[in-house]
Order: structure tokens, then sequence, then C-alpha cells
């Protein structure tokens, strides 16, 4: 692989929750066009380390670059505004609105003038959400109240509001747990499409092995904090450290 | 031609020309068979036509008018409600905004029905006199209650200093009227901008702190107002505890014309309403609900929370205000309470009654505190031989009533209602 500019990168990121090193001094980098899988024990830091990059968390030593600008001190609708998205492991869509609701608060406002959003969403963002629903197999649930739907169809809403802004890069925090496998598979095949079509670059937490060996091309292992090990999937497979991590020792 | 005419309006257009044309055939009719008094000329020899039809005593014809149009658009309305025809603008605007249409009309027509039921004239001394009175203070509270449901129930932003807006529109407009002598379209203007300043200090300074301790500042913030006014220090400019009077233009004179100044309220209230359901129906109105959910969701969403609390702040400012104003001109004057508690609470309960982030659940909330108390204020009921005067003991009446209605409808009268509504609808 070439090595260009990353898109995202961490260098020597740091959290403390009191004494406590949540995050402790990892160096990470996510490159243009890949789906990296982010792996590790529960408590191992995955989402603090997520929420430390979409810049909810502020971090304690450290610094984060996205498109090659150091991010660490800005505002999560700054970097959310450069072209970052998230969803959430607790999923969080809006459960009063209905789903396509969702999906036009989900357009951001770019400081445009606050007359302009006295009117009605444009029909190109109508358009927009319109046929992102479609793709996530949510096109005739449009006018449901988010709350309504399912799990599965919630997690899939919330991919649909991450891709609404047409970001860079996409953070996917456990995208398939509590879902069945059928939607497991399409929410896979989704991600490979936006990945090999449009070039979307994804950055993924992942419990479910199979998920990550058949999306990724990089994996990053964490547990107490620390980064463990990083490879590709068939190598962070046969890791003994990671195995021990997982499993214990024998 | 007509049918094309009707497709290129859309029908919440249509229905406002439909209320515009409702209320002006009474008068219209007023014009055409009064009376005008006797050597008055021009323009007020035309108005006094008119008002000599609807200031007559007991039934006019514009209050019969008035009724059977009220009448006529409920009857519309429930027809629109049931035929299930799509693409007719005039169907679907009356079957949307119909409602609202048949109450506004219903309170254009209360003062001639007081009239009627009293035997009174809606024009000077009397029974429907008062009472009009009474439904002004009402409309006035009501542009309060909406002012806070933005803030509190939109928003999700808990004020408990919402007083400050509403005493300092009061006290602005009257201090520049009576010792600058500013003509009341200038002082008014002031005074909204009193308000602004005031919600962007709010805003900039409180919005940072969340919560419970925002309200605290809030409250923390009026107190210093209410103390300022009550203060001997001023009492040369505020009149201190007494407060003050000031002299208002003979058309803004609520003694001198108050079936004017009934409908002036009345309008503003509409205004407001309708102001603030089209900004909770804008983007801005559902980020506002999304920061309201979920504040962090909606911040990696990509919004600057800050500013769009800010803007519910000064938009809530302006609204608080403008009912100042207009309590300060139909008092003529301004005295500390108006910078009190009370007037924080008052909007406060009456969201909570009516239900909290509706659109119709605060105003109907004043309307049952304002018309509740009113009506227990002069009860005397009589069992047998044994008389007791509830008027001495409204206040605590009016508090067992308000705790059936919080236990009967727990999200507020329309809040529950509507949630009873869509369940019944969802099977």
């Amino acid at each position: 692989m070439v090595q260009q500019q990353p898109l995202l990168e961490g260098r020597n990121v740091t959290k403390y929750f009191g004494g406590l090193a949540a995050v402790h001094h990892v160096d990470f980098a996510v490159y243009p066009g890949e789906i990296v899988g982010l792996v590790g024990p529960n408590g191992s830091g995955k989402t603090t380390l997520f929420n430390c990059l979409s810049r909810i968390l502020p971090i304690n030593e450290g610094e984060i670059y996205f498109k090659g600008k150091n991010i660490t001190h800005a505002k999560p609708y700054q970097v959310a505004h450069m072209g970052l998205a998230r969803t959430f492991q607790v999923i969080r869509v809006y459960r009063k609105m209905t789903v396509l609701q969702n999906m036009l608060i989900s357009r951001q406002w770019r400081g445009e003038g606050i007359l302009k959003m006295l009117r009605p969403s444009s029909k190109a963002t109508h358009e927009r959400a319109r046929q992102l629903l479609d793709f996530l197999l949510l096109g005739h649930l449009m006018h449901e109240p988010a709350g309504h739907l399912s799990g599965g169809q919630r997690r899939l809403l919330e991919i649909g509001m991450a891709l609404m802004p047409d970001p860079d890069i996409i953070l996917l925090d456990e995208a398939t747990s509590g879902i069945n496998p059928t939607l497991i598979e399409t929410i896979k095949d989704r991600i490979r499409q936006l990945n090999r079509q449009e070039g979307k670059t994804f950055l993924l937490i992942e419990h479910n092995i199979d998920f990550i060996s058949d999306l990724c091309s990089r994996v990053y292992v964490l547990d107490f904090g620390e980064k463990l090990a990083e490879g590709t999937p068939e190598e962070i497979k046969n890791n003994p450290a990671v195995i021990e991590a997982y499993f214990g020792a024998e | 031609m007509t049918t094309s005419l009707l497709a290129k309006r859309s029908g919440g257009r249509l229905a406002l020309l439909l209320a515009l044309a409702l209320l002006l055939i009474p008068y219209l009719h007023a014009l055409a068979t009064g009376q005008p008094e006797t050597g008055s000329a021009g323009l007020a020899a035309l108005h006094s036509r008119a008002e000599s039809v609807y200031c007559a005593k007991g039934s006019t014809p514009t209050g019969t008018i008035l009724l059977v149009e009220t009448l006529l658009i409920a009857v519309a309305t429930l027809l629109a409600r049931g035929w299930k025809t799509h693409g007719n603008p005039l169907q679907e605007g009356l079957a949307r905004h119909g409602p609202y249409l048949f109450v506004f009309l219903l309170l254009t027509t209360i003062p001639f029905l007081l009239a009627w039921r009293t035997g009174s004239s809606a024009c000077t001394r009397g029974k429907a006199f008062f009472w009009e009175s009474v439904f002004i203070d009402v409309f006035i509270l009501a542009i309060l209650a909406i002012s806070y449901n933005l803030l509190f129930g939109f928003a999700g932003i808990v004020s408990f200093g919402h007083a400050a807006f509403f005493g300092m529109g009061a006290y602005t407009v009257g201090l520049l009227m009576k010792h600058l002598a500013f003509p009341w379209v200038a002082a008014v203007i002031v005074a909204l901008l009193v308000g602004v300043v005031i919600a962007l200090i709010k805003g900039v300074v409180g919005l940072r702190i969340r919560g419970l301790y925002f309200a605290l500042f809030t409250l923390a913030f009026a107190e210093v107002f209410f103390l300022l006014a009550g203060n001997r220090i001023l009492v040369d400019i505020t009149g201190a505890e007494d407060g003050f009077t000031f002299a208002v233009p003979d058309f803004l004179n609520m003694t001198k014309n108050r079936l004017f100044f009934y409908y002036l309220t009345l309008v503003l209230m509409a205004l407001a309403f309708w102001l603030v359901r089209r900004l909770m129906g804008s983007p801005t109105g559902q980020v506002l609900r999304a920061l309201r959910d979920n504040e962090e969701r909606a911040r990696m969403l990509g919004y600057n929370t800050f500013t769009f609390k800010l803007i519910a702040l000064v938009l809530a400012g302006i609204l608080a205000t403008g009912a100042g104003v207009l309590r300060g001109i139909a008092l003529k004057g301004a005295s500390p309470n108006v910078l009190g508690v009370g007037f924080t609470f008052d909007p406060l309960l009456a969201t909570i009654i009516g239900g909290i982030g509706t659109f119709s659940g605060p105003v109907l909330g004043v309307f049952i505190l304002r018309l509740v108390e009113q009506m227990l204020r002069d009860t005397v009921l009589t069992l047998g031989s044994v008389q007791i005067d509830i008027g001495e003991r409204w206040a605590l009446i009016l508090g067992v009533i308000f705790i059936i209605i919080v236990l009967a409808f727990p999200k507020g009268i329309v809040g529950t209602l509507q949630e009873q509504y869509r369940r019944r609808k969802g099977g």
C-alpha cells in the first residue's frame, strides 16, 4: 500500500478518568478508502477512543489529526462539519420524530444563515434522504416514528443519519450488536458498497469477528486502554497476546 | 377559472383569507346599517356608523353574524375532516387550520356574546366591558405562556426568570413614554430591543451552565430587576414599590377603546401562536427538539447547539417582552410585581396544565388558570341555609382543581388527549 497522508490519525492519545487510564498512549492511523476495525474485550477503551476522536471527550495527552489538521481542541460540531460522522453504541435516534425527519435533521447546518433554516428543507435534501433510506431498506418506513422501529432498523437509521451530510469518514460503534444475521449481512453489504463505490472510509468497533474479517483490511486491538496489536484480521486472529486477552491464559 | 385560482393557493393561505373575509363581513354590515353620530365627519363619521350597531346593548346583528360564522366554520371543518378527497386546497386548508379558525372566530364573538347574555354594551361600562378586560389579561398571559413553552417545552431550557422579560417590557415602555416623551412606536421598539439584550446576556453568560443551574441563574437575574424596581434609590424614576403610571394615546387606551384593545391583544396572541408553530415546523424547530431530546447527538450531527439555544432564548425573550409591553400599556403603568416570580410561575403552571411542548396547551392552560380564578372569586355557594363564600378561599380551591388536573392528565390536558388519540388511531 502506498503510504499517503492518513485521513484520521491519533498520536499518543491518552484519556484518564480519575486515576484510570481508559486510553493510554495509543497511536493509530486510518488512510483514505480503508475499512479499519477496532476490537478488544469489554472495557478496553474502544468507545472512549471514539468519544475522544469525535471530540465529545477532551483528551489529556496526545494529538488528533483529521485531514492533516490538528483537531485536538476542536468542537464536536466542527469535526462534523469537516466530514467526520459517527454512530453510537447505545442507539440514539430521535424516537419521537419520524424516520424521514431524523434523516432531514442530519443534513448539517453549516451556518448558512438563520433565515434559510426557517424554510422547509430543500428538495435536494429530501431526495438524498429518500435515496439513502431506500438504500438502507427503510424507504417504506419513512413516515413512521423512529421509536416504532426494531433495534436493527434503528441501527440502519443511525447509519443513514451518519451518511446524510456525505462525510469522508464514518465511525461505527458496534453496528451489529443485537441484530439478526440477515440484517448484519445487509449492513456488511452496504458498508462494502459505500467503500468501493463512493470511497468512504470506515472505522468500526466490533465484537463480531466474522464481520471484521470480511470487511476490514487492518485491525487494531485494544486491551486495558493500550494498543495490544495491529495487523490484518488473519494476523490478529493468530496473535497469542490477543487470544490471551480474549480468552485468558491457558 | 375559480378552481385554477384555488389551486394556486396553498391551504394555509386560503384559510387566512377566509378568516379575514369572515371578520370583515360583520364590520361592513355595521357600516351599512348604522347611523353616524351627529356632528362627526369623514372617517370618524364612518366609524361611528359602525359603532352605533356593534356598541348597542344586548344582542347585536354583529354578534349574530359572528356567531353564525363561527358555527359555519365548525360545521365546515368537521365536513372537511370527514371527507377524504385529496388535492382540494380549500378543503385541506379547512381540515388542517379549521379548529384554530374556529377558536379564533369564537374569541372574536365573545364580547358580543357577553353583551347579549348580560344585556350590556361591548363598548361602555358594564358586565361585558369588565369581562373583556379579563380576556385581555388572558391573551397577554397567553403570549407569555407561548413564549415560556417555546423555551421550556420545545427547546428544553428551564427558566425561572421569565418575569424579567415581561416586567422589563412593561417598565421600559412606560418609563420611556413618561420621562423621555417617546412616541409609543419608538417606546415599543426600544422595549423589544431591551428584551433582546436581556436574552443575549442571559444566553451568553448563562447557557454555558445547564438544567437546574441555568434555571437558578435566571431566577437570580430576574430578582435583580425586581429588587431594583422596588428600591427607593430610583424612587423618582420608577416610583419604587408603588410603581408608576403613564399616559397612552387614546386608541391604545383600554378604558376608552376596550373593544379595540381586546381585538389587538387577540390578534397579537394569534400571531405569537402562529409564529411559534411556524418556527417549530421549520428545520430550526427540529434542531431545537433534537437538542432537547439529546443534545450530545445533535452536536455530533454538526450543530452548534449553543447558537440554537440562543436563538430560542432571544425569540422567547422578544415574545415575553412584547407581552410585558402590552401589559404596561393595558394598565397604563407598571409596578414591581410584574417582575416578580408570579409572572414566571403562572406561565410555567399554565404550560404544565395544558401540556408541555404542545402548541395549544399553554394557551388553554392560561384560559383555565385565569377564567376559573375569576369565576371562583365571586362565587357564593348556597347549600340549604349554609352560605359558603368561595371567593375568600379561591386559591385553595384552584389548588385542588390543579392537583386533580395533573393527576387526570399527567402530560397536560392537550398532551394527554393527543396521546390517547394517537394510541386509538394506531390501534
